[in-house]
């Protein structure tokens, strides 16, 4: 009875501390866009039910688009956003840079 | 887990005191590393690294350069970074796509991202060339970031191909040869095998273009052109064609692109002992392939090591076929797909890591569903057949590359420790012919290269660290992939690849002044005694 009981507790920790670092990735990737640089991240934040919303304006991409984009929800941004009722609801947003084509030879 | 009252109120204040700021809160500035330098994280976040100065490189420098010439443009941005590095006194490394593992490409002082380097042009004008060997709408001219993709790209629409690469393809052309990768094209060899010369930004704004002497390339008039001074030296070739990013800068290579081709790609799943001795010898009449009197261009192996018994169907292997160029069925592009995600690495390196009893009932099971999720096109070019890989997320892997005749013996050595210390992970074989590079570490007439990859994490270090252990005390002489986890260090080095270690320090002395060296040295060129 204790040995199963240990074990379910393992079982259980280990579900638990897995499931901490699983977050929720939304990836945008147009197909033949190669990154020009690594990723560069922002934490951002809706505020007030939507009445604030972050528009980040990446400044490193000079005028050649992005790559990749990524949104990801941890699952503390889950909890912060439930328990303030949604008032508050952060992400974290990374993306790559667009390569210019051929290095603007073409 | 609960939240107090108190975070409660403290979230809602907070909320309230952004609010009253204005638009500036949403934005969280910066974290600390990346304004005191950057901290720099490879491809597969197995690597980070503050850097003292990280540089984007790029064609659009101050000089005004024809759009026809813009590498022009990056020549002299990464000149003026190697000036001030040297002046300084930092030590520089170019770093392409960030895919190596090892910490190739790695320095804490100047990193120079070449990404946005990609201008690549396909045929040279016939006074280009000193010989009429080589057909010039054939040669192509590529920065070092030009990715394998775009290559692939740019060569078919043109009719021509890459004549091999690695099995994905994001790395850049110059990171990838700098490393040795490597396909399962048995009688291509390795990337850097099919280049034809190098050009190098070396210290005191030195310029140098690289070929071999045994088969010249370019015209003097070319080496003018892009103010480079000429190199003909096989051994300066075989050691900065696959120079870890110690010879210098290299701006740009040269290349002959091969004629457009197809492939036809066949996949069966077989049992391992069906297969062990395929995989030994290269004997392939016992896996029931398509075409048996045709030997295939391309020959891997996925093995799980998991299960090694006959029923357990623990092999999956792919031959492919070379086919004329031709029309491709279109492929059916959905701008939604569910992939795997970014975490699941990591998750299962931690689950393992917890539970390894549970190690080898998930790769089993993941094995099994293997096949259709790694469903290719049957006729495909060579960039549709190798394309980007979804999967991104925290992952591991080493590859030994081992002589064909020690393959049956290196197999078994590492299913067996596999077995004893499950890891979560796969073998992947592959086959390539010897490169002339002389620190490449498909060293053998026929190198059968070996790579073990797993799910991030300790498991999987372990892991490693017993299965070259295992080797070694089988006395299996092996090298090691310089762009995968390894542990060649000077303690081994010339164990695994004997004189060439001298002749690549020899050939890299007669290039680069003392002031040379040390600009284009890192950690694991002095953990390897290579740097002096």
């Amino acid at each position: 009875m204790g040995t199963r009981t240990g074990t379910t507790r393992r079982l259980a920790a280990a579900v638990l501390l897995v499931l901490a670092g699983g977050c929720a990735h939304f990836r945008v990737a147009p197909h033949n866009v190669s990154p020009a640089t690594v990723q560069e991240e922002r934490r951002v934040r809706i505020a007030g039910w939507g009445v604030q919303e972050p528009l980040v304006t990446p400044t490193n991409c000079q005028g050649q688009g992005m790559a990749t984009v990524m949104i990801t929800i941890r699952p503390r941004d889950t909890f912060i956003a439930i328990f303030t009722l949604g008032l508050v609801r952060p992400a974290l947003i990374q993306w790559t840079c667009a390569k210019e084509r051929n290095g603007g030879a073409q | 887990m609960t939240v107090s009252r108190r975070d409660l109120l403290k979230a809602l204040a907070a909320s309230a005191a952004l609010r009253v700021c204005g638009a500036s809160w949403p934005m969280t500035a910066l974290s600390a590393q990346e304004q005191a330098g950057r901290l720099w994280v490879n491809k597969h976040l197995n690597l980070s690294q503050p850097v003292w100065r990280y540089y984007d490189a790029s064609n659009h420098g101050a000089d005004v350069v024809a759009r026809h010439a813009r590498w022009r443009g990056g020549v002299a941005h990464l000149r003026s970074i190697l000036n001030d590095a040297q002046a300084a006194g930092r030590r520089v490394r170019a770093v392409g796509a960030g895919w190596s593992l090892s910490p190739c490409a790695i320095s804490p002082d100047v990193m120079i991202n070449t990404m946005p380097l990609n201008c690549h042009t396909v045929g040279v004008a016939p006074d280009d060339l000193s010989t009429s060997r080589f057909d010039p709408s054939c040669i192509v001219f590529a920065q070092c970031g030009t990715g394998v993709r775009e290559l692939s790209e740019t060569l078919e629409a043109r009719g021509l191909s890459l004549p091999t690469s690695g099995a994905s393809n994001g790395q850049t052309i110059c990171g990838a040869i700098s490393t040795g990768t490597h396909g399962s094209a048995r009688r291509v060899g390795s990337m850097q095998d099919f280049m034809l010369g190098l050009h190098v930004l070396a210290e005191d704004g030195r310029q140098y273009w690289i070929e071999r002497e045994s088969a010249p390339v370019v015209s003097a008039a070319f080496c003018q052109r892009l103010g480079a001074t000429l190199v003909r030296d096989d051994l300066v070739f075989r050691a900065a064609v696959v120079g870890l990013g110690s010879f210098g800068i290299i701006h740009a290579v040269m290349f002959e692109a091969a004629p457009g081709f197809l492939l036809e790609v066949h996949r069966r799943r077989l049992d391992w002992p069906q297969v062990a001795h395929a995989a030994a010898t290269l004997e392939l009449d016992g896996l029931g392939l398509p075409y048996r009197d045709v030997e295939p261009f391309h020959l891997d192996i996925a093995v799980n090591p998991y299960s090694p018994k006959r029923g357990e169907g623990g092999a999956i292997v792919t031959a492919m076929y070379k086919r004329l160029l031709g029309p491709v069925p279109p492929r059916a592009v959905s701008d939604t797909a569910m992939v795997p995600g970014v975490d699941l690495l990591a998750m299962s390196g931690k689950f393992a890591g917890l539970m390894p009893g549970t190690i080898k009932r998930g790769v089993n099971s993941m094995f099994v569903s293997m096949m259709k999720a790694t469903e290719r096109p049957p006729l495909g070019t060579h960039g549709q057949v190798f394309p980007t890989t979804p999967l991104i997320g925290h992952s591991l892997s080493t590859e030994i590359g081992v002589d064909l005749g020690d393959a049956g013996q290196a197999l078994g050595t590492l299913i067996d420790v596999a077995n004893r210390y499950p890891f979560p992970g796969l073998f992947g074989v592959r086959y390539v012919q010897r490169s002339d590079a002389l620190l490449a570490f498909t060293k053998f007439e026929m190198t059968c290269t070996i790579e073990m990859t797993g799910a991030g994490g300790d498991r999987t270090k372990k892991f490693y660290n017993r299965a070259w252990a295992a080797l070694d005390r089988a006395g299996i002489p092996y090298t090691q992939h310089w762009g995968k986890i390894n542990n060649t260090t000077a303690a081994n080095l010339r164990t695994r690849w004997g004189s060439s270690v001298d002749q690549w320090i020899a050939a890299r002395r007669s290039l680069l002044s003392p002031a040379g060296r040390r600009l284009f040295s890192n950690d694991l060129l002095s953990a390897c005694e290579l740097h002096g």
